[in-house]
């Protein structure tokens, strides 16, 4: 079986004013396989959307290949496009006239599905979503929460093989987005052979949701792997909070201990003489050595602490070291 | 995201007689060039003026061609003298009347500004007020161009210096102001319904057109017909604008009504209209601040 | 195009036929409004002739203009402008991501406008032989049908010529379609004869196929136009016929242009505002 998603060295640039180019995709390779749920993490502008648009064929990619269920983006568009679906958060799509279930139909009949087929499965979602009751309501009278679940039914009733979701839940309140979120990995759940391809620049949804993320920064991919590996890999797991006093001119006293990573001084108070220290560390037995390091300095611990690191804190570590690196 | 979430209708009004001339003045200057560009920045400014007079000279055209086609009696060419500036002048009447409905619906429709719009202290009738003076001025620029077109290209024979301008200047004055108001009525629909009141205005700009006497005489209307024409100001104005290019004994049953009185009734019946269309506008606008439509859309 | 591919076609432009056509009847004061227009401007029309004391056949003449003026607004307003709207509301990237053809988009339109322009049609129809006591008299009802047809066949692909032309130019294509209202009137001779316009405006006139078809329909519905005719009946048929194909090929040329075109600028999605 071909990959749901396959990229080789996909760029894109876009021309500003002027003569000037911007690079959106910068050698973006990924690999999705089939079945899986699959998150794009990034900051805004950093070109998640472009690469959605160049996976859905609504754009072409200035250099470079991408493979959608085996089938080249750019070339066979039209087999391309009877295998996926693509909704968009924070979009006015529908006709604001017509009810919920006109608007529904009306798409599905786009993918040559038979109405009495159609009308089956747009009840289903609508009952899976609560939303029967409005079937018959004017998508101009819906909330924006109930536009959007609107949009992912939209988006299941074609039956598509591989689900692009770019932003799906922007500018929903944490309910709905929970909701929304619940009812994607439920379809995946039911159809284990499907392929969500979401976007997002919230850290927690993409690790609520996905199998594996690629972070993405100014157009190239920064981290590829799982919500779990990306921890390990980045922080080694746990951080480090120590509360010193007085505050230290540096860092430097921790250079001598290889099994400290990515110290940060961090929180330094003048009234109290306490600062916090923060750091990665390789495992906790090295933990004696950064002790002692520290008294033989002078400094008291004042407190400590051991925390899972949250994937934003990941995420920050990773684009800004990556911003550095740069540099 | 504050505009976005405070409901309009609670927002405290700001009474009208606080605001200084100066915030008035500033607001007219504001929305004037707001108007303007929303008009013209598409294009250049000469482009602009073309485009703004290709509607009503295409409406003069379609005069002129009818009379070619029809019009080979006696007398013909006074009467086509006679429709071709009251199709004129018409044109004001309708570029000034629906464009103070159309600020209301592509504001709301396409720019969603509106709500913007109100969150500003400034009333909202001078912003309209500042968007129809543009329309306005527009609409007399592609006057002349149609006036001169029909002496240069159509053989209209327009009087150009025998123009009865102290008869002009008041009655076109009026005139406007009528218009104006009946923009102002339609606005006040538009607040209330949806995006097809703007079919409605042009609607109703038809039913002047068809009873006002613009056109043909209102003789040639039933009786009925007449009858309401002869309560509405746009009759007077336009039988008024014809006279003082010297078309006179186009309608009949005007003729005898003398230009100072005839003046006078037009003063009356404007006023009228002022005053009719000002309260109809206020009460939409509180209904659709009621019933949160101010800022409704509405795709199909 | 294989049989599946035809039936997906269908279904797809009946789909976007009944929305559009659901749509417009679910405001009963704007289906009102759209009946009622070009009423009045038959109308208005109507009495400029009866001062000007011309023939009953002049009426006609004008009846049978008006009738035909909701065909063009649908090809306007409906089709011209559709790329564009959809791009606006936002509609337009998911119909360009689903395997449609976005012709059926723009024939669901055409279809939809069909229904409504025909009734809009009927009723000024109704008005001008009820009311004003208007006489056509239909000389060959096959001739009326095929001018009908043809006229409908080209204006629909012109419609879905300028559906791309109109998306590229954006904004302005609304400006443009305002400005070409009235001016359309008076070159497709809506409210006079088109011979009437002379040899040089007549040709200019007859890129609108509305001219040609309209002095088409007149001809075999209108005794007294004899001698008033543009061109002999079956030139006319000939051109539209003509015309059909030209601009129907020129329709598929410019969208995959424009889809080639916006997808390389990255424009095909991006609104304007
Ligand atoms: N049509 C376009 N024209 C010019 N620049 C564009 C266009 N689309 C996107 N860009 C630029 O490409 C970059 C990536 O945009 P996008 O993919 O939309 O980011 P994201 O979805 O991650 O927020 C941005 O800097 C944006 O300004
Ligand atoms: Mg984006």
């Amino acid at each position: 079986m071909p990959p749901a998603i396959l990229t080789k060295n996909l760029r894109r640039e876009f021309q500003k004013k002027g003569k000037t180019k911007h690079v959106a995709l910068d050698g973006v390779d990924i690999e999705v396989e089939p079945g899986e749920i699959f998150g794009f993490l990034g900051p805004n502008g950093a070109g998640k959307t472009t690469l959605i648009k160049i996976l859905c064929t609504l754009l072409y990619p200035s250099g470079g290949e991408a493979y959608v269920d085996g089938l080249d983006v750019v070339k066979d568009t039209r087999e391309v496009r009877r295998r996926i679906a693509i909704v968009s958060g924070g979009e006015q799509s529908g006709y604001g006239i017509m009810t919920v279930f006109e608007n529904i139909w009306m798409f599905s009949q786009f993918y040559g599905i038979p109405s009495k087929i159609a009308k089956d499965r747009i009840w289903h979602y609508l009952k899976a979503f609560g939303l029967e009751k409005d079937a018959h309501t004017k998508v101009s009278k819906l909330s924006t929460g109930m536009r959007q679940k609107m949009n992912i039914i939209r988006g299941f009733v074609t039956d598509p093989k591989i689900f692009f979701l770019d932003e799906p839940t922007l500018g929903l309140d944490v309910h709905i987005a929970r909701e929304v979120r619940d009812t994607i990995r439920n379809w995946t759940t039911d159809h284990p052979d499907k392929t969500v391809f979401l976007t997002t620049h919230y850290m927690a949804e993409a690790e609520a949701l996905c199998d594996r993320i690629a972070i993405i920064d100014g157009g190239k991919i920064v981290e590829c792997d799982t919500p779990a590996n990306i921890r390990e890999k980045v922080g080694g797991g746990a951080v480090y909070h120590l509360k010193l006093e007085p505050v230290p001119p540096d860092l430097s006293f921790l250079d001598a201990i290889p099994a400290v990573r990515n110290p940060v001084l961090a929180d330094a108070n003048e009234a109290t003489g306490q600062c916090e220290v923060r750091f990665n560390l390789d495992s906790d037995d090295q933990l004696s050595h950064v002790l002692q390091a520290a008294e033989t300095r002078g400094f008291r611990v004042a407190g400590f602490a051991k925390a899972e690191p949250a994937l934003e804190d990941l995420f920050m570590t990773i684009v800004g070291r990556k911003l550095r690196d740069e540099e | 995201m504050t505009a976005d979430d405070t409901p309009i209708a609670e927002k405290p009004a700001v009474p009208r007689d606080n605001l200084a001339r100066r915030e008035i003045i500033g607001g007219l200057r504001n929305a004037m060039w707001v108007g303007w560009q929303m008009e013209s920045n598409w294009t250049k400014t000469w482009i602009y003026f073309l485009y703004a007079a290709t509607r009503p000279l295409a409406l003069c055209l379609i005069i002129f061609f009818i009379f070619k086609f029809a019009g080979n009696r006696p007398g013909a060419q006074t009467q086509f003298l006679s429709t071709y500036v009251g199709n004129a002048f018409f044109t004001i009447f309708i570029a000034v009347a629906s464009g103070i409905s159309w600020v209301v619906i592509q504001d709301r429709e396409h720019y969603r500004i509106i709500r913007y719009i109100y969150a500003t202290p400034m009333p909202f009738w001078i912003y309209i007020v500042g968007r129809a003076t543009v329309v306005l001025a527009i609409s007399l620029v592609s006057l002349a161009i149609i006036l001169t077109f029909g002496n240069l290209a159509l053989g209209l024979g327009a009087p150009f210096s025998r123009i009865d301008w102290a008869v002009l200047i008041p009655s076109t004055v009026l005139g406007i102001v009528s218009a104006a108001s009946l923009g102002l009525m339609f606005a006040g629909v538009c607040l209330v319904t949806a995006r097809h009141s703007i079919l409605m205005a042009e609607g109703a700009g038809a039913v002047f057109l068809l009873t006002c006497g613009v056109i043909y005489p209102l003789e040639v209307l039933p009786g009925w017909a007449a009858a309401i024409g002869k309560v509405l100001p746009m009759t007077y104005w336009i039988e008024l604008v014809r006279r003082s290019f010297g078309g006179y004994n186009f309608t009949p049953t005007l003729a005898d009504l003398s230009t100072k009185g005839t003046l006078l009734g037009l003063s009356v019946l404007t006023v009228a209209f002022a005053l009719l269309a000002f309260r109809w506008f206020k009460f939409a606008e509180d209904r659709a601040k009621k019933t949160g439509q101010l800022d409704m859309t509405t795709n199909y | 195009m294989t049989l599946t591919d035809a039936v997906d076609f269908n279904r797809a432009v009946l789909a976007r036929a009944y929305v559009r056509v659901v749509g417009v009847n679910r405001e009963i004061s704007w289906m009102l409004a759209e009946i009622f227009l070009p009423m009045l401007s038959v109308t208005a029309y109507i009495f400029l002739y009866r001062a000007l004391g011309a023939p009953k056949m002049y009426e006609g003449l004008v009846v049978l203009g008006a009738a035909m003026i909701p065909f063009w607004l649908v090809v306007l307003w409906s089709m011209a402008m559709q790329f564009y709207w959809e791009k606006e509301m936002g509609n337009l990237d998911i119909y360009m991501a689903s395997p449609t053809n976005p012709i059926a988009l723009l024939l669901g339109m055409a279809i939809g406008g069909l229904v409504m322009g025909g009734l809009r049609s009927f009723a000024v129809l109704l008005v001008g032989l009820g009311v004003f006591r208007v006489e056509l008299s239909v000389t060959s009802w096959p001739a009326l049908v095929v001018a009908f047809v043809l006229t409908l066949s080209a204006l629909f692909t012109m419609g879905m010529a300028a559906a791309s032309v109109y998306f590229v130019t954006g904004r302005k294509g609304i400006k443009i379609n305002i400005a070409l209202m009235e001016p359309i009137y008076m070159l497709s001779g809506m409210f006079f004869p088109m011979k009437n316009m002379g040899r040089i405006l007549g040709a200019v006139a007859s890129i609108v196929p509305l001219s040609i078809g309209l002095d088409a329909i007149r001809q075999v519905t209108l005794p007294g136009m004899a001698n008033l005719e543009f061109l002999p009946f079956k030139v006319e048929l000939a051109i539209l016929m003509v015309m059909t194909v030209v601009f129907g090929v020129l329709a598929l040329k410019l969208m995959a242009r424009m889809e080639r075109k916006g997808k390389t600028e990255g424009t095909l999605t991006e609104k304007w505002l």
